[in-house]
Order: structure tokens, then C-alpha cells, then sequence
């Protein structure tokens, strides 16, 4: 599995699906707003694609590529026009100037691989001409865009070899640990985590370089995972307590922060926690947007999983135009920032932190309506975005 | 409606969604190949019943217009697209120029035009955000009105057809029975009477009929009496799906040739003609004088060199004729053919390898 995913989790007023089966495409668009729909097939390499761009008022829209062996073309397309639209608010969150897409490939990323598939999917990206920017999501691996690159330049998170900024575990970790210090503040009143005692669920690339960063700090970290290695690989390195899987929510822990599955915060778990803030870098942490709700009625500060994991994200958009890891992480750091914004929202909006995020970026993108005064302009967006 | 099963039935590229909340905009643009250059395809607005209709029109109407460009020989793919609403009630300046934002962001793989439900200043709002579209109005550097060139065009091909049909060098003495004198049959008929032929002609207009009359002498007669007129050609130039098992015992001609779109009911009263040695000059490429011109502006319109081009209908419907009787194939089908082998043999040219900047616009 690769750690560049692009994958935007989703905003999670979202999260709960509202896309209904059997609506037609222009009623499932009209929904959220999604500006443009576009299926893509080619009778050679037997691609099967749908590219969704939910909105592109900030700029291009970004949102990797996900291959997956859908049951029906009806299952793609609510999954293309849920990812895409949580990577408007990831990005949206993340300060990029990025819109949101995705991709999906309709195919078994165990079977129908191969070079000409890769490059008509190519072919297609570079038919937005920049407006769509795309790399690996689940299904895919970076390695898979090389075929691509042979077609168009509008990909990002290539291996390092080909141009890309490597891996991106370190900078998701970096973003998380400021997440974590933001929550701290709001909760603790300091942003100082020692003797802070945080439970880390998942230790793998980034929750084990997330123990590195907390550790550094003073916290007392216990962890859990499933992978034996992975825990194997975290005690030789660090002074941290291990628990089984199953009792890592009921943990007398000041802080929770999941790193590994998503839909951790459910009915069965939200009562167990003993922890006063859910913090880390996992993908759609509430199995339903009610758990947000009732983590918020609980006096629980949950860290909206998109806005706290976008340091992946946010060093992708640093390959343009050229990378600079330095920029990257000083970005991830700002996600600090960023999550105080939103619990100013919160608190301003009396709304559970999950919402809040929704509504910082909906404010966002109402105030900044690129393009609409005039200026004189010379060349177009995309001419920017060329590597240097 | 799969839109993927629709697609791979017949080999479909792109189908693109469009939608813009405030401008009321839903649109699909489909792009059905492209093999042979960007795909050119009208722009029609109709209230759909449902989103299906408009998918399955789409998906149609843009895979006819490959076949069109590619047997037209020009360097044209297919496309179309559709925008879902009522022309009368639902147009405005919002929803053209969010249209052609679409169009523009497809980077010129489709070029729209004017077709039903669309009018020259609804081209004329989509050229102020994308430089992909033609049939502009002329002040905006367009060639005007196709009829005049699509006329000429039907003119060619069925000289074509009568030199084959008939063994006539050219049409003076023959009989054409036209349906339909309204737009382009009416300009057709002036090239038939400068050439000597004789003109019965019909259409649901009087008024339009009786011009015909006063000025080039045609007789006329009713609208239904057209199809038993005893002549040498047929030229349709009015409704679609006019050759079918009620008309066609009718029928008292050695040729049909005119400028109507989907003539044909279906393949079978394709099968049928042949069977009854009528020949029939495939309306796809005998009424491709319209896209021909509409194409040349594209390179910026020059009219000589557009009637020149489109002079060469006479020769397509001689490579028709020819493939026909190659692999003893009706008309209809030897029409795709012809589209077909040059869609493959072009496509293979493309292999050989062109860096960028190396290749012809």
C-alpha cells in the first residue's frame, strides 16, 4: 500500500453516503454540485474510467487514481463523486489552490494492469489539459503513473526516480503531531504534550514516526496493531507500552489517535473511550456522521480526519514547480493553524468539530472566487504547473 | 442507463457531464473517435424526457458524425453534444458561455456547431469563452448558411449516381422528383434546372413549393403524391426514415439521391432497394457539404477551396458505388465501409512515430 495516496477521505457530512442508487448521474452532480462528470473507455487497452471534478474555483482539481473491481458502473460513480468532492474539502482545508477530482478505474488492480491501460488513462488526463491532476490512490502504486508520464505531465507522487517528492509518511506524520499539539491547547490549554498519555492505534509508516515525534516530546505512548512486524519494529526503536487490538479504546489515555483503519468511531466504540481528544492521520474515522455528533455531545475534540491528515496532500501540491521538502513540512506545521481555526468555528457556530471543518472551507471557497475580477493574465493556469 | 455498455458497444471515447447550478446548465458532450482528428459534432437542445433519452441521442448522433467526417475525407473525428431544456424557454447568455467553458476545457477534442434547437447566436455566446466552435455568425467570421454548399454537394453525388445508374454524363433530360424545397432542395433545384433537368417537386409549404414553380418551372404536386411520381432520381431533402416498406413499392425510380438525414427506416429497406435495383446514394455522404464547409472554417473559411472540397462528394459516392460492387454489399453499408477502412488504415499511419512538435495542425 502506498503512502501517497491522494485519497481525500471524505468531508464528513459525506461520510453516511446521500448518494442514493438508481438517480440519474445529473441528479447524483446536482447533489453536491459537482461541476463535470467524464467517462472514459478505450476499445485497445479495455480502460474503463470515470474522472468526477466536484470544483475548481480554487484551481485544477487534484485527487489521485483508484482501481477497484466494482460490482456495478453505478458503485464507481457514487465512489468517484464521494472522493471527489472530500478532495475539494481536503484541499480546500489544506490552504491549496487545488480543486477536487478523482479517478476511478473500473478493473482488478490485481488482474487488469498493463502498460496500455496506464497510458490511456494518461491519454485522458492530459485531455483536461490541467484541470485534472492525478496520481496513486488504493488499487494503484506510483509505479503504475510511470506508464502515464509517457502521455502527460499532469500526474504527481511519481517515484523519486521520475520526479516525484518520495515518500510522504514522514510529512503526514509531522502534520499529524501538529494536529495533535493543536488539540492539546484547545483541550489541555497547552500545546505541550509532556506526560501527555496518547494511545496510538496503527504504527505503521505513519503511526511509527508519529510515536517518533510524541515520544520527542514526553508524551506516554502506548500502541496497538495487528501487524506484528510493524510493532516489532516500534518497541526496538521506541520506549512504548503495546496493547492487543481490541483494548486500545478503552485505554485510560488522554488522547486517541487512530493511524490505520477507518470507521473506528462507532456504536460499539464511542463508549469506551475514556480519551478527552480523537487525533490522528486515519482516513474517514466516523463510521457515520452521527459519531461526530455524539463525540461533540460527550465533550470529546475530534481533530476532522481530513483537515489533521493532509500532509500527504500537502507535499504532493509542493511538486509544483519544483519540491522543496523544507516548504512542505513548514505547510504541514501550519495545520496547527489550521485546526484552531476550526475550533474557533466550533465554538463560534456551537457545531460539532467535523461540521466546523466543512464550514471553514465552504467560507473559503464562497471568499476566493479566482479569475472573477480581471486582470491581464498571461499564459494559463496550467503553465505553472510545469516541473522546473 | 449503463453508460459504459453504451460505450464499448461501439467503441466510445469520452462521454462528459456538465453542470452548472446557476446557469442551469446539464449538458453531455460525447466524443466517439478521434482517431482521425478532433471530433466535430453539432450542439443540440431539446427537453429530454428523460436523461436517458439524451444519453442514447448523444451517444448516436456523435458516432454518425464519425462516420460523416471519415467518409467526407476530412481529418475530423466524431462528436456531439446535447444540452437538456426547452430552446424556447430555458436559453440565455449564462448557460452558452458555461457551455463553451466545457468545451474550452476540452482543449479543442470537440468543436461544437449549430444544430436543432441552436442558433447562430447561441454560437456566437459559446465563442466568448472557447475558441472550438464553428457556424458562428458571419460577422464573427463564419461562412453562413450551409444549405448552399450542402445543396452543391448533393448535386455532385447524384451525378455520381446517375452516371452509374443511368450511364448519364449529366442529369438534362432526367426526371428528379424532390421532396422538399424549403432550404436546401430549394438551392438544389437551381443546379438540376441550369443542368437542363426536369424538376416535380413537393413540400408542406405551399408558398415554398410555389416558388420553385415560379422561378425554375417545376411541377408540383402533394406532399404524399411525391413518392409515386415516375422519374429517374428521388431526392429527398426533407424528413428522415422516407424509404420504408410503405413507401418503397411505391418507389418509380432507378435512383435515390438527395439531401435528408437518416433516410432509411431501417437496413432492411436498404436490402430492399438493392433488391429492387434502386441505387442509393448514402445520405451520410452525399449530404456531407455542410460539414465540409462548416470544417473549412477551421482553417480559417475560404469559400473556392470549400466548394472544391466539397465537389469531391462526386468522387465518395464513386467509391461507394465501387466498394458496393467489390464485395456485392448494398450502398448503405458499402458507405460505412468505406468510413471504416479509412478509419483503419488512417489510424495505423499514426503509429509512426511524429515528436510533437513535428506533427500538422
Amino acid at each position: 500500500m502506498s503512502d501517497f495516496r491522494l485519497n481525500g477521505g471524505c468531508p464528513s457530512s459525506l461520510s453516511g453516503g446521500g448518494l442514493k442508487n438508481h438517480m440519474g448521474i445529473f441528479a447524483k452532480m446536482a447533489q453536491y454540485r459537482h461541476e463535470q462528470v467524464t467517462f472514459c473507455y478505450d476499445r485497445v487497452s479495455g480502460l474503463k474510467s470515470i474522472i468526477a471534478i466536484h470544483n475548481t474555483g480554487l484551481g485544477p482539481a487534484l485527487g489521485g487514481t483508484r482501481m477497484w473491481p466494482y460490482k456495478t458502473e453505478e458503485e464507481a460513480l457514487n465512489d468517484v463523486l464521494r472522493l471527489s468532492r472530500g478532495m475539494t474539502y481536503k484541499s480546500g482545508a489544506a490552504g491549496c489552490n487545488f480543486g477536487g477530482g478523482k479517478a476511478v478505474i473500473w478493473g482488478d488492480p490485481a488482474v487488469d494492469k498493463s502498460e496500455a491501460l496506464f497510458r490511456a488513462l494518461g491519454t485522458f488526463v492530459q485531455s483536461f489539459d490541467g484541470r485534472f491532476i492525478t496520481g496513486t490512490d488504493v488499487g494503484t502504486v506510483a509505479d503504475d503513473f510511470v506508464w502515464a508520464r509517457a502521455v502527460t505531465p499532469y500526474l504527481v507522487a511519481l517515484p523519486e526516480e521520475h520526479g516525484g517528492s518520495g515518500d510522504s509518511s514522514l510529512t503526514t506524520a509531522f502534520g499529524a503531531w501538529h494536529g495533535i499539539r493543536a488539540c492539546a491547547q484547545e483541550k489541555f490549554g497547552s500545546p505541550r504534550l509532556k506526560d501527555i498519555r496518547v494511545a496510538v492505534q496503527g504504527v505503521g509508516k505513519v503511526g511509527y514516526r508519529l510515536c517518533g515525534y510524541l515520544l520527542e516530546e514526553g508524551a506516554e505512548v502506548t500502541v496497538t496493531d495487528v501487524a506484528q512486524a510493524s510493532l516489532d519494529k516500534t518497541t526496538a526503536a521506541f520506549k512504548v507500552k503495546v496493547v492487543p487490538p481490541e483494548e486500545i479504546y478503552g485505554l485510560e489515555v488522554d488522547i486517541l489517535s487512530p493511524n490505520a483503519l477507518g470507521a473506528i468511531i462507532n456504536d460499539e466504540t464511542i463508549g469506551k473511550l475514556k480519551a478527552k481528544v480523537v487525533a490522528g492521520a486515519a482516513n474517514n474515522q466516523l463510521a457515520e456522521e452521527r459519531h461526530g455528533d455524539e463525540l461533540h455531545r460527550r465533550g470529546i475534540l475530534y481533530a476532522p480526519d481530513y483537515v489533521i491528515n493532509a500532509g500527504g496532500l500537502i507535499q504532493v501540491t509542493e511538486e509544483f514547480p519544483t519540491f522543496s521538502r523544507e516548504h512542505a513540512m513548514k505547510r504541514a506545521a501550519a495545520i496547527y493553524d489550521t485546526l484552531m481555526r476550526i475550533f474557533a468555528i466550533a465554538r463560534r457556530d456551537g457545531l460539532p468539530t467535523y461540521r466546523a471543518a466543512d464550514v471553514m472551507v465552504e467560507e473559503r471557497l464562497a471568499g476566493v472566487q479566482a479569475g472573477r475580477l480581471w486582470v491581464r493574465r498571461k499564459g494559463g493556469t496550467s503553465g505553472s504547473l510545469e516541473r522546473s | 442507463m449503463e453508460v459504459f455498455t453504451g460505450m464499448q458497444k461501439h467503441g466510445y471515447e469520452q462521454v462528459v457531464f456538465c453542470q452548472n447550478a446557476d446557469a442551469g446548465l446539464k449538458a453531455i458532450i460525447a466524443i466517439h473517435d478521434t482517431t482521425l482528428g478532433p471530433a466535430l459534432g453539432g450542439l443540440r437542445m431539446w427537453p429530454y424526457p428523460t436523461e436517458d433519452d439524451a444519453i442514447f441521442d448523444v451517444l448516436r448522433l456523435a458516432r454518425g458524425m464519425t462516420y460523416k467526417a471519415a467518409a467526407a475525407g476530412l481529418n475530423l473525428g466524431g462528436g456531439k453534444s446535447v444540452i437538456i431544456g426547452d430552446p424556447r424557454r430555458d436559453k440565455s447568455e449564462a448557460l452558452f458561455r458555461a457551455f463553451g467553458r466545457f468545451v474550452q476545457a476540452l482543449g479543442g477534442r470537440y468543436i461544437t456547431a449549430e444544430d436543432v434547437g441552436t442558433s447562430v447566436e447561441d454560437m456566437d455566446w459559446i465563442h466568448m469563452e472557447t475558441d472550438y466552435v464553428t457556424g458562428v455568425s458571419t460577422a464573427c467570421g463564419s461562412s453562413g448558411d450551409p444549405s448552399p454548399a450542402t445543396a452543391f454537394g448533393v448535386w455532385q453525388g447524384m451525378k455520381a449516381a446517375a452516371k452509374e445508374a443511368l450511364g448519364a454524363d449529366n442529369l438534362s433530360g432526367l426526371t428528379v422528383a424532390l421532396q422538399g424545397v424549403g432550404h436546401v432542395g430549394y438551392y438544389l433545384a437551381r443546379h438540376l434546372k441550369d443542368e437542363g433537368a426536369k424538376l416535380v417537386v413537393c413540400d408542406i409549404n405551399a408558398e415554398t413549393a410555389a416558388r420553385v414553380q415560379t422561378e425554375y418551372g417545376a411541377e408540383v404536386v402533394d406532399t404524399d403524391a411525391i413518392y409515386d411520381v415516375d422519374c429517374d432520381i428521388f431526392a429527398p431533402c426533407a424528413l428522415g426514415a422516407i424509404v420504408n416498406p410503405k413507401t418503397l413499392p411505391r418507389l418509380r425510380c432507378k435512383v435515390i439521391a438527395g439531401a435528408a438525414n437518416n433516410q432509411l427506416l431501417s437496413e432492411s429497406d436498404g436490402d430492399a432497394l438493392t433488391e429492387r435495383g434502386i441505387l442509393y446514394a448514402p445520405d451520410f455522404v452525399i449530404n456531407a457539404g455542410g460539414l465540409i464547409s462548416v470544417a473549412d472554417e477551421l482553417e480559417g473559411y475560404n469559400r473556392d477551396r470549400a466548394y472544391k472540397k466539397v465537389a469531391g462528394i462526386h468522387g465518395n459516392i464513386q467509391r461507394v458505388i465501387d466498394i458496393a460492387k467489390r464485395d456485392r454489399i448494398p450502398t448503405y453499408r458499402a458507405a460505412e465501409r468505406l468510413a471504416e477502412e479509412r478509419l483503419a488504415l488512417i489510424g495505423q499511419q499514426k503509429r509512426f512515430y511524429l515528436p510533437a512538435e513535428m506533427l500538422v495542425r
